[in-house]
């Protein structure tokens, strides 16, 4: 057991067109894809968005990266699949069903993996959002990796004292994991306290107007990669609503 | 006979980047070893094979001749008991005595077994007083007492220990020192996991240098006190300790006062 898909959202700092933009613009980007993508089981469709989002990942050099990730997810992928294959009976659906997950998927893990925290921080405290409230943000995110680093640490040392989790019914293994949770709920807490106390150490909340140290501002990269998501999501709403989804059978394709 | 075995060991977490590098390693039954190395030189990676938690990518480590590869964690974990960094991290039941008893009952022990081993143990490392106390109130020391109690309640073979000396204070490194001594007087294995050179002194008869996953020397304490130079190799410090050490063995100082180091004996050798 492993929360290694969490990994699967870890920025990597690198200089790319993608990672240079504006952290606004990634999210209403990603956020086109995936609303996009949550709303159709056309084939066609499916099939666009993931070439549009291939070439995200090769703008950004995260093609290895993403690729990992979808391996971390492999298991949803599986769960996806079976609970369609059971339900609906149709093998083609189902995969479409996955890999509309995948579209989805991706459209988030792109974003996060080409955004630090503290853009998307500095993004919310500009929208807008209270300081405090883009802090807790910045560094939620900044935690996962950290507490799936904990979960790891914590999960090894039971098992090292024989804590067994394959043995049993759901319910079983369910609580058998509380030796686990339970050391990393405190953990969480604890540090939780710790950063609490070293932010008012270092002055945090000591002046009521902050200054920005970093102020985010549009380029012309921005608009060019805005102009083209409004372009290109325009073009598929426009083909959804014209044409007839794609009849499989006119292919060949019987089930 | 040998408890652990690793022959010709390699691992890596992900494509392309091997963590160990074709390690191999004998632990010995009752012996006492220190695995030294500067951090990030695959210490914990390769402990957490000797019990499966991590398996080979190629080689294999065999624990009383029996490949990890072939058996599950629960099964390594009766002969092979790991104390991690922080254990006290890990505590998760509302009693000293339920701590205590998770590993006993996870390895099969009957309820008069484990409530004999609670007590047995407890006594052992002074906590019988806290049995009915919750772990989190108990202080650093009694803490990290229990930790290894815990692990030592079902009596597992070798004993390996991951870097036990980092934050500690005197008290609880002269415990430790007489806890591993104690360990060996009743037949158990050793391994600490340290960049502690006094520390790996004091507590080992052997030890295994290791650098970027690989072993760069092995050998007995006093030939490694005789060749500063591996220290180099293996990204370590000399201390004051394995300098007078050192020295001694030089002047011509008997071996069996260095394996390990006592520093009564040294004391009357100076």
């Amino acid at each position: 057991m492993s929360l290694a898909f969490l990994r699967a959202y870890r920025f990597s700092r690198r200089d790319t067109p993608i990672h240079r933009l504006d952290p606004r613009t990634k999210l209403l980007m990603s956020v086109a894809f995936t609303l996009l993508g949550i709303t159709t089981l056309d084939p066609v469709e499916i099939s666009v968005l993931l070439l549009l989002q291939l070439v995200v990942l090769w703008l950004s050099r995260s093609f290895s990266v993403w690729l990992r990730s979808l391996k971390a997810l492999a298991f949803f992928f599986a769960l996806i699949l079976l609970a369609q294959v059971l339900t609906t009976g149709n093998l083609l659906q189902s995969a479409y069903f996955a890999l509309r997950f995948a579209v989805v998927a991706s459209a988030t893990s792109w974003f996060f993996f080409t955004t630090s925290p503290e853009d998307m921080g500095r993004a919310l405290e500009q929208v807008g959002v209270s300081a405090d409230v883009a802090l807790s943000f910045t560094l939620s995110m900044r935690f996962i990796p950290v507490i799936a680093e904990e979960f790891q640490s914590v999960f090894d040392a039971q098992r090292s004292r024989g804590l067994d989790v394959s043995k049993g019914g759901l319910r079983d293994r369910m609580s058998s994991l509380l030796p686990v949770l339970i050391p990393l709920f405190v953990g969480v807490i604890r540090r939780t306290y710790e950063i609490a106390d070293a932010l008012e150490l270092r002055g945090y909340g000591a002046l009521k107007d902050r200054t920005r140290w970093k102020v985010l501002r549009f380029k012309k990269a921005d608009l060019i990669a805005l102009l083209a998501s409004v372009a290109l999501s325009g073009c598929i709403v426009y083909y959804r609503l014209t044409m007839a989804p794609l009849d499989l059978s006119k292919l060949g394709i019987v089930l | 006979m040998a408890h652990i075995e690793a022959v010709d060991v390699h691992f890596r977490y992900e494509p392309g980047r091997e963590v160990i590098n074709g390690v191999s390693l004998m632990v010995p039954e009752g012996s006492s070893m220190s695995m030294m190395g500067p951090n990030g030189s695959g210490k914990t990676t390769l402990i957490k094979m000797f019990n499966g938690l991590l398996l080979p990518t190629r080689g294999k480590i065999l624990v009383d001749g029996v490949d990890t590869t072939t058996t599950t964690v629960p099964q390594l974990a009766k002969k092979v008991g790991v104390i991690f960094q922080s254990p006290e991290m890990n505590f998760f039941s509302e009693t000293v005595r339920e701590e205590i008893a998770f590993g006993p009952k996870n390895m099969g022990f009957a309820e008069d077994k484990v409530k004999e081993t609670v007590d047995d143990i407890s006594e052992r490392f002074g906590l019988k007083e806290y049995l009915s106390a919750n772990p989190f109130d108990l202080s650093g020391g009694e803490k990290r007492r229990l930790s290894i109690a815990s692990v030592l309640a079902w009596g597992p073979e070798v004993i390996v220990v991951d870097e036990p000396t980092i934050g500690l204070d005197y008290q609880y490194r002269t415990f430790l020192i007489d806890l591993t001594q104690d360990l060996r007087a009743r037949g158990k294995s050793v391994v600490i996991v340290t960049h502690d050179v006094d520390f790996a002194l004091q507590t080992s008869e052997r030890a295994v240098l290791i650098n970027d996953g690989s072993v760069v020397w092995q050998g007995g304490l006093a030939d490694l006190l005789r060749s500063p130079e591996l220290f180099d190799r293996a990204n370590l410090v000399q201390t004051f300790l394995s300098s007078l050490c050192h020295d001694l063995l030089e002047a011509g100082a008997p071996e069996s006062i260095f394996m390990p180091v006592k520093l009564e004996s040294l004391l009357g050798e100076v």
